[in-house]
């Protein structure tokens, strides 16, 4: 019996090894002993650039460090000894470089909350130059902007503008409101940035203001600018609004976290979900994942693929690694603790980031696929067979019976390993039997013909959509048709893939889906649509 | 197919729910009511033994298909008595099914397995407390495979085209062989250990009762 027990054990440790879909190492880590880390890190050649933020009473203040890439060791600091609230301005990086009003080294750019604007020379962490803006509130907390050779600084009360050569203002302009978190944006000739009352404003270089809307809520981030669209989600009293221009695109959970756009998708986030909006065409919601951000939503280099991940603000810690609407998984976590500032990625797929406790970490992180990619099981399957050819002979000379035992659980483990490829091409042979169906309505447009359909019967009305096209799994098409139609889709996810729950709230844990009239043999997220394919969705 | 990953089959509204779970526990009690001069001891392994089941049935429930629970079944019914192995049967799917999740495929996994723990105490897989290693094989293949298509049944609704349902089964062929497989597997391994066990604590129904000649007087 024990013989067999060991033998099971090295063959499941073997395996389990082998298909281990992630891997991470961690370099180093460095305790700053500063307060939180409440902003991503810059990377800047062999440097690490981070900033401290919290709350300080007694004689330390919070801090900007630089630190060995490959070491962890600090190469320089720099200690605000004005500030002591929540730092929470991104730091900014400007290359070296020359422009009207002087040239100037490669720069850290810092905004601190007692309204000072520091200038730090990345080389040793010295004052290249640094102004105090005028601060009756929170001081420089949003996101700042390089436009050519201007730093753009958005500033307790308005926005300003500083030649980066030598620190000059050349644009100040007070806004009588002030503002949180709300990083300007550059856009054209003008800059645009919201404020806590609400109030989008557009602000030409040469001074003109004028008022591009006014919301109920308060803006706390850096508008996002998307083919001459303004994309803002707004904090309201209770929840989040996100407006296109004037237009309510969708209402959300409350404290939403920093937006990033990346090649016309912009990613969102509130305590209650993570989404992404299709702004290619129309900004449209492309999909909803539930999932719990409120911080920074950075885009990193994983396994040499862009990726977005979005720190998940609870106790659990880590960062969630994947598209809205389709599986999210959950990296780093074993950090365990809630986590608000961005992940970092170096350009050879390193990973560098902070948490709450003021710990940094640097890590290398190797994935090879998602939890819901079938992995290539080749290598797990020749471990199990030679080892079964290596131990089994051995076994059954000395007992016959415990080498039948192992050689069965070996078949059972090979067979388990195999069993998704097998599975799949079955299930594709044995669809080559089913009669040509066909789920098409005589009374739908005729131009909808030879394009794919998506059919949604809700309980008080049914979406139909047609003339579609380019989309290969039910999942795409349902999203995009969902996103059109402003309609919430609540997924689960399980081991063998998502799951829809509901549409808007209707009908939980009932939903099945046709192709063609008929049901799948996979789930939404597997199964493959032709070009003129039928997806109707109804209650079960 | 017992595991599907694309539909669900057919929901049940509460009402429908309240009533199957009425009938599956009244069935566990109705089984389980039989007097017994072991009740403490059968009551405490069967217990046990269910625990032990349904937390396989959990554990195991991201492989695909592998049951230990059929041949379980079989032995409980061999061992213990078709009444306590069919009870064995209905608590363990229950059990299981609320965390799994829970709906009409119940009914069909509880009567299903429970007619395996029939099965298991007709037919010869325990003689004389020794496995019967080719039968209980057998009969594990068999069954799981019979399981598996009944369970299929759940999806079933009225008006859906046999040939339709037809493919479901086909499609379910990889998931029956991995079933009957894990079976195989399980009564070669797991089961002459799990029979020991069982022995310690002979059924009742198996249990013979003392004979013996009796003098009578006749007057």
């Amino acid at each position: 019996m024990k013989k067999t027990l060991a033998t099971i054990l090295i063959i499941c440790c073997f395996t389990s090894l082998v298909n281990a879909q992630q891997s991470s190492q961690l370099i180093w880590e460095k305790d700053l002993q500063n307060g939180y880390i409440s902003t991503k890190p810059l990377v800047i050649n062999d440097q690490v650039i981070v900033r401290t933020s919290g709350f300080w009473t007694d004689s330390d203040r919070p801090h900007v460090y630089s630190l060995d890439i490959e070491t962890g060791e600090e190469n320089w600091k720099f200690r605000n000894n004005g500030s002591t609230n929540h730092d929470l301005a991104p730091l900014l990086f400007s290359e070296s470089s020359t422009g009207d009003c002087g040239s100037w080294p490669d720069l850290i750019l810092v905004g601190w909350t007692d309204g000072m604007l520091t200038a730090l020379r990345a080389v040793d962490g010295s004052i290249f130059w640094q102004y105090q803006t005028q601060n009756d509130g929170w001081g420089i907390t949003g996101s700042m902007a390089l436009d050519g050779d201007k730093l753009v600084v958005p500033t307790s009360f308005g926005l300003s503008t500083f030649c980066l050569a030598n620190g000059n203002p050349e644009l100040e302009i007070e806004l009588n409101q002030q503002g949180w978190r709300n990083g300007v944006s550059v856009h054209g000739g003008n800059y645009i940035l919201g404020n806590e009352l609400g109030i989008l404003y557009s602000i030409s270089k040469d001074g003109n203001v004028s008022i591009l809307n006014e919301f109920d809520g308060k803006i706390r981030h850096a508008p996002i600018i998307s083919d001459a669209v303004i994309l803002i989600h707004l904090q309201t009293a209770s929840v989040s609004e996100i407006y296109v221009d004037s237009e309510l695109i969708s209402a959300e959970g409350p404290s939403p976290a920093i937006p990033i756009i990346m090649e016309n998708k912009v990613y969102l986030g509130t305590s209650s979900h993570i989404l992404v909006l299709d702004c290619l065409q129309e900004c449209s919601i492309a999909g909803r994942t539930e999932y719990k951000t409120n911080g920074e939503i950075s885009e990193i280099i994983l396994n040499s693929k862009p990726m977005i991940s979005f720190p998940k603000n609870d106790e659990t810690g880590g960062w969630g690694i994947g598209q809205p609407g389709q599986s999210i998984d959950t990296i780093f976590s074993e950090i365990g603790t809630y986590t608000t500032a961005g992940l970092t990625s170096t350009d050879d797929g390193k990973i560098v980031f902070g948490n709450d406790n003021g710990i940094l970490y640097f890590y290398s992180y190797e994935n090879t696929s998602s939890t819901n990619e079938d992995g290539n099981p080749i290598l797990a399957i020749l471990i199990v067979f030679i080892l079964s050819i290596i131990i089994l002979p051995q076994v059954f000379k000395r007992n016959i019976q415990l080498g039948q035992k192992i050689g069965l659980f070996s078949i059972l483990v090979l067979m388990i390993l195999l069993f998704p490829q097998f599975a799949n091409f079955w299930s594709q042979e044995v669809d080559k039997f089913a009669n040509e169906s066909t789920d098409w309505d005589s009374s739908w447009p005729n131009e909808w013909q030879g394009t794919q359909v998506v059919v949604i019967e809700l309980e008080n009305e049914t979406i139909l959509q047609g003339g579609l096209s380019g989309y290969s799994t039910v999942e795409e098409i349902t999203s995009f048709v969902a996103g059109q139609n402003q309609i919430i889709i609540d997924t689960e996810i399980y081991d063998f893939g998502s799951w829809v729950v509901s549409f808007d709230g209707q009908f939980k844990d009932s939903w099945e889906f046709t192709i063609d009239g008929k049901r799948s043999s996979v789930g939404y997220s597997q199964a493959t649509i032709e070009q003129d394919s039928v997806v109707r969705w109804k209650p079960a | 197919m017992v595991l599907t990953d694309g539909v669900h089959g057919p929901a049940l509204a509460p009402t429908e729910m309240f009533v199957l779970n009425a009938v599956l526990v009244s069935v566990c009690f109705v089984l389980l009511c039989k007097p017994s001069s072991n009740n403490k001891a059968n009551i405490l392994l069967l217990s046990c033994l269910t625990l032990a089941a349904a937390a396989s049935r959990v554990l195991l429930e991201p492989l695909p298909n592998i049951q230990p629970l059929t041949v379980m079944c079989l032995l409980m019914g061999a061992s213990l008595g078709a009444s306590r192995g069919m009870a064995f049967a209905v608590m363990t799917t229950l059990l299981s099914n609320m965390v799994l999740s829970h709906g009409l495929w119940t009914l069909y996994q509880a009567s299903g397995w429970a007619f395996i723990s029939f099965i298991g105490s007709k037919i010869k897989i325990v003689e004389g407390q020794k496995l019967v290693m080719k039968n209980l094989v057998a009969v594990s293949i068999l069954t799981s495979i019979l399981f598996d298509w009944w369970v299929s049944l759940s999806v079933y609704t009225y008006g859906m085209p046999l040939n339709e349902f037809a493919l479901y089964i086909l499609n379910g062929i990889p998931f029956d062989l991995m079933h009957a497989l894990g079976s195989i597997v399980t009564a070669v391994c797991i089961a002459p250990y799990l029979l020991n066990l069982l022995n310690a604590y002979p059924s009742t129904d198996n249990k013979e009762l003392p004979v013996g000649e009796v003098n009578v007087i006749i007057s």
